[in-house]
């Protein structure tokens, strides 16, 4: 990867994530109308703590790329997600850094997206390429979520289209 | 977009979807161990309608940025989806016509990559853009799909990393 490659990425994954914002806020907001312990099976995550984490690693992961480094603390995670009362907070949150992330990674230079970067110790790469499984995580349990609505009372928002729960269109 | 950034953008969904493909088809496997009927409320896809809707809407959206048209034609989508008896047929024709498009990304001119086309009037594009939805599509169904596994009596597959049912193993020399 060149550094006019590593821009050309860094803009076409800042756009998706941009794009994807609103959709994950709306699902996260949902959380709130449901009973947000709900959990699938026992082995799964709550949905409010399934909420949490998206915000979390949608907040860490890409700004450690763009510092360079993933020092994740699990306490300080854990001190971190106790800021959230409920999962209006933790949507208006993400609305608002996930913005600002978004600004961050347009701006970052070339030098910045190009340095190798230790992801745990599993992979080494390109910060640009740890955009990618930041979006990718992002979705995934965005629509793990997103399953979990109706069955805990709550309803799923438009995502990729319009949902069963949509309200129709006004005339 | 030029075509030396289409190629590299189309390179990079190339090895995207091809790290995908076997944690894709592992979630569609896993159907076949549960219950496939179940969702969680009546509204919901059920499982196997969902593992149905990954492999063919995946492939028609893959097909339909090779070809730069987008053309969606329901009376057949319902036939190829109903042409997927079981999970282990979604699985397999997922795994093989995926891998077939990702070959056929490959060998695709730059040229038409960059060519822009029209998204059911919604917007045009770059072809090669059309790919994150490919991908992202993918993503969030399978998603949904693995939010279902536990609940249907399957177990959850590792997918970005170890699950509670498939726990994250390290590789020793």
């Amino acid at each position: 990867m060149n550094a006019e490659q590593a821009k050309f990425l860094a803009d076409h994954y800042a756009n998706l994530i941009e794009k994807e914002l609103p959709a994950t806020a709306a699902v996260l907001a949902a959380v709130n109308e449901g009973d947000r312990n709900y959990k699938p099976d026992p082995k799964s995550r709550s949905a409010f703590d399934l909420a949490v984490h998206i915000a979390r690693a949608d907040t860490f992961l890409i700004p450690s790329a763009l510092k360079g480094n993933f020092d994740n603390d699990p306490e300080a995670g854990k001190r971190w997600a106790a800021q959230f009362s409920d999962a209006a907070q933790v949507a208006a949150f993400y609305r608002r850094e996930v913005s600002e992330t978004v600004q961050q990674v347009r701006a970052a230079d070339a030098d910045v997206l190009l340095r190798d970067i230790n992801f745990f110790g599993l992979v080494t790469g390109p910060a640009a390429n740890m955009l990618v499984f930041a979006h990718d995580h992002s979705l995934h349990h965005r629509g793990q979520l997103a399953a979990y609505l109706r069955a805990m009372g709550s309803k799923v928002p438009n995502i990729y289209g319009p949902s069963a729960d949509a309200e129709p269109a006004r005339t | 977009m030029n075509a030396e950034q289409a190629k590299f953008l189309a390179e990079h969904y190339a090895r995207m979807i091809e790290n995908e493909i076997p944690t894709t088809t592992k979630v569609l496997n896993a159907v076949g161990r549960g219950n496939g009927d179940y969702k969680p409320d009546p509204k919901s896809r059920s499982a196997i309608e969902l593992a149905r809707h990954i492999a063919a809407a995946d492939a028609w959206f893959f097909q339909s940025v090779l070809d730069g048209s987008f053309v969606f034609d329901q009376a057949e989508s319902d036939k190829a989806e109903a042409r997927l008896a079981t999970a282990a047929d979604a699985a397999a024709f997922y795994e093989k016509t995926m891998r077939e498009k990702v070959s056929q990304l490959r060998a695709t001119p730059a040229e038409k990559l960059a060519k822009e086309v029209d998204f059911f009037g919604f917007m045009n594009a770059p072809a090669v853009t059309f790919l994150a939805m490919v991908q992202n599509h993918s993503v969030h169904h399978r998603g949904q799909l693995a939010a279902y596994l536990r609940a249907m009596g399957s177990a959850v597959p590792s997918i970005y990393g170890g699950s509670a049912d498939e726990p994250f193993q390290v590789a020793t020399a």
